[in-house]
């Protein structure tokens, strides 16, 4: 009979297999050992197995890699096992202001023109771009910073008291680009410059909300192209 | 030294850091070259060892309910103080080492012979779950890696020889000793899939084409017979002459005494709500007539989704940490229920047939 003791956190993780790598140049291969423990000396590799690519499989399923089939959104433009990419129009959308600020207070719960968009969420994190123009971006496509408070240089969203969505897929982009905008913008990120506007975020949003469109000329360049934004926050 | 020589030297000698290889023996040093040091090296395999390398990595975040576990194991006898130097003074491996034992001298090796089961000292009732148990409570939890198998016709036939009414009585009492801690499949359980079965099927237009393992085709008509009671086996057996019939209902006697040492723990409402909306649990055992008949088709069609919802475990013992003495009760329990299971293994090693059940295990 196999005993096992699960007392809250605390386990015992007893070394069962090794995999080693054997290389020349750039080719390389794997092979997978038991090992066997002795009471009276270190463990001991056996003979050894190469890796098939089932065994990477399940190698990746235990670490979270398996991810099931999904189709996608249109709107859609990377996914990852980790991370999902989207885009969004422009289009007018209800903004909500909290924090210490009273001419942010003014500027609560009306209707704004908003620059499209690209969305990402990495892990758990959620990152926002604008759009100098209004149609599906590629991996050049230069990106402009999101003229939003809560939004740092990155572009990462510090999501405070966001209801962030359980699960990340195609399906839930929606949820969660809806809850972004039903937070409230309380105060800058860092150090990010959000638009061209001389009057600077407040001044840019209150000469908006009688306006249909959003200035694109207001925005700031990001230095930065779809491809490298995903790819900056995939290696992040 | 060479650089060859430097790589090929035990780790020790050398200045690289490398896998230990296993050294070996060599003659001792000799100032003139003697026969053995101008032949060739005999091939020899080394096994890489792992010298420096953890065999095992602890995670503790909080070990007070242990500690206080181990301390009420030591004070009722349970556990030992020898363990204490073998588990490196950590509770957290002294308390496996405790159950380890428990089980062996309560039939271990026994029981390994035949069933596939886990032992888990735990603090919820299914693993992963968020929900455990309420403070300064803890489960003891048996459930089966794999369920066991024995084959009955051969004995049931054989039983039948000596005695109309002695295979439901085998029958009988073999199932009731085990099902009292440990869930058997047998031919009841795949007839009420049948019917389940069936169930499914009646309201669909062509019903009358599937087809469904017949469970009554493949049972002994003898298992119909009225079992005896155990008093009535005790009879029965002073007037039986097949010795082996007689060893066999020698052992089952033994096996219902043993089952019946004590009761297994109730089932709580607070078990209940841990596991709400479970399955039943994994069979421990599954009790066929031969190696694939009807039985073991309803077993392997179960199995299909056994697993889809969490099963119930087979055996909860809870402990009650502000209960000391109910502790050294609990662990008394689980005595009972490994004695049970290894009463039962050597049983079916005397029930022919059942040659092929016995589990090879790694060293």
């Amino acid at each position: 009979m196999d005993v096992h003791v699960r007392i809250g956190d605390n386990r015992i993780f007893a070394l069962k297999q090794a995999v080693l790598l054997y290389q020349e140049g750039n080719r390389a291969f794997a092979t997978l050992h038991e090992v066997k423990s002795r009471p009276d000396g270190p463990p001991y590799l056996c003979a050894g197995q190469a890796v098939t690519t089932g065994f990477l499989e399940v190698l990746g399923k235990g670490l979270g890699a398996s991810m099931a089939a999904e189709i996608l959104p249109a709107n859609v433009v990377a996914r990852t096992p980790e991370l999902i990419a989207w885009w969004s129009p422009a289009q007018r959308r209800l903004m909500f202001f909290g924090g210490e600020s009273a001419e942010a207070a003014k500027l609560n719960g009306n209707l704004y023109p908003h620059p499209p968009l690209v969305f990402m969420i990495c892990g758990r994190e959620l990152f926002v771009r604008a759009l100098a123009e209004n149609r599906r971006p590629n991996a050049d496509t230069p990106l402009r910073n999101a003229p939003y408070w809560n939004t740092d240089a990155q572009g990462r969203v510090c999501l405070g008291s966001m209801r962030v969505p359980e699960e990340v897929s195609g399906s839930t982009i929606a949820a969660w680009e809806a809850e972004y905008f039903a937070s409230e913008f309380t105060h800058p990120s860092g150090a990010v410059r959000l638009t061209t506007h001389a009057g600077g975020f407040l001044g840019l949003w209150s000469t908006l909300a009688k306006r249909k469109y959003f200035p694109l000329k207001c925005l700031v360049e990001s230095k930065q192209t779809l491809g490298e934004f995903i790819e900056a926050a995939h290696i992040h | 030294m060479s650089r060859t020589a430097n790589v090929l030297c035990a780790p020790s000698e050398g200045g690289r850091r490398m896998f230990a290889l296993a050294r070996r023996k060599t003659s001792p040093p000799s100032r003139r070259f003697s026969a053995s040091d101008l032949m060739a090296h005999r091939s020899e395999i080394g096994l890489p060892l792992l010298d420096e390398v953890s065999a095992e990595q602890h995670f503790v975040a909080d070990d007070r309910e242990a500690i206080r576990l181990a301390e009420i194991l030591v004070r009722s006898g349970v556990a030992i103080t020898e363990d204490w130097a073998r588990s490196e003074r950590n509770p957290i491996k002294y308390l496996p080492l405790t159950l380890q034992r428990w089980v062996s001298i309560h039939g271990g090796a026994a029981i390994d012979r035949r069933f596939d089961l886990d032992l888990t000292l735990s603090d919820r009732l299914i693993d992963y779950s968020d929900e455990r148990a309420p403070e300064g409570t803890l489960y003891l939890i048996v459930d089966p890696e794999s369920a066991a198998f024995v084959l009955l016709s051969p004995t049931i036939e054989r039983l039948a020889q000596a005695h109309p009414r002695l295979p439901s009585t085998f029958f009988h009492h073999f199932a009731g000793a085990l099902n009292q801690w440990v869930r058997v499949y047998d031919y009841w359980d795949a007839d009420e899939r049948v019917d389940m079965l069936r169930q499914w099927y009646e309201g669909e237009e062509d019903a009358d084409q599937y087809e469904l393992p017949d469970v009554g085709g493949c049972t002994p008509k003898s298992l119909k017979e009225t079992p005896l009671s155990v008093k009535g086996l005790r009879t029965l057996r002073e007037t039986i002459v097949d010795q082996q019939v007689n060893v066999l209902i020698e052992s089952l006697l033994g096996l219902c005494l043993t089952s019946q040492k004590t009761k297994r723990p109730e089932f709580t409402d607070e078990m209940g709500e841990q596991l709400v909306d479970s399955n039943p649990p994994l069979p421990c055992l599954l009790a066929a007539f031969s190696q694939a008949d009807a039985v073991v088709g309803c077993f392997d069609d179960e199995g299909q989704t056994a697993m889809e919802v969490t099963p119930q475990p087979n055996l909860i013992i809870p402990l009650k940490l502000s209960e000391p003495v109910s502790i050294g009760k609990a662990f008394r329990t689980l005595g009972v229920a490994c004695e049970t299971l290894a009463a039962a293994s050597r049983l079916i090693d005397l029930m022919p047939g059942n040659d092929d059940g016995v589990i090879a295990r790694k060293e």
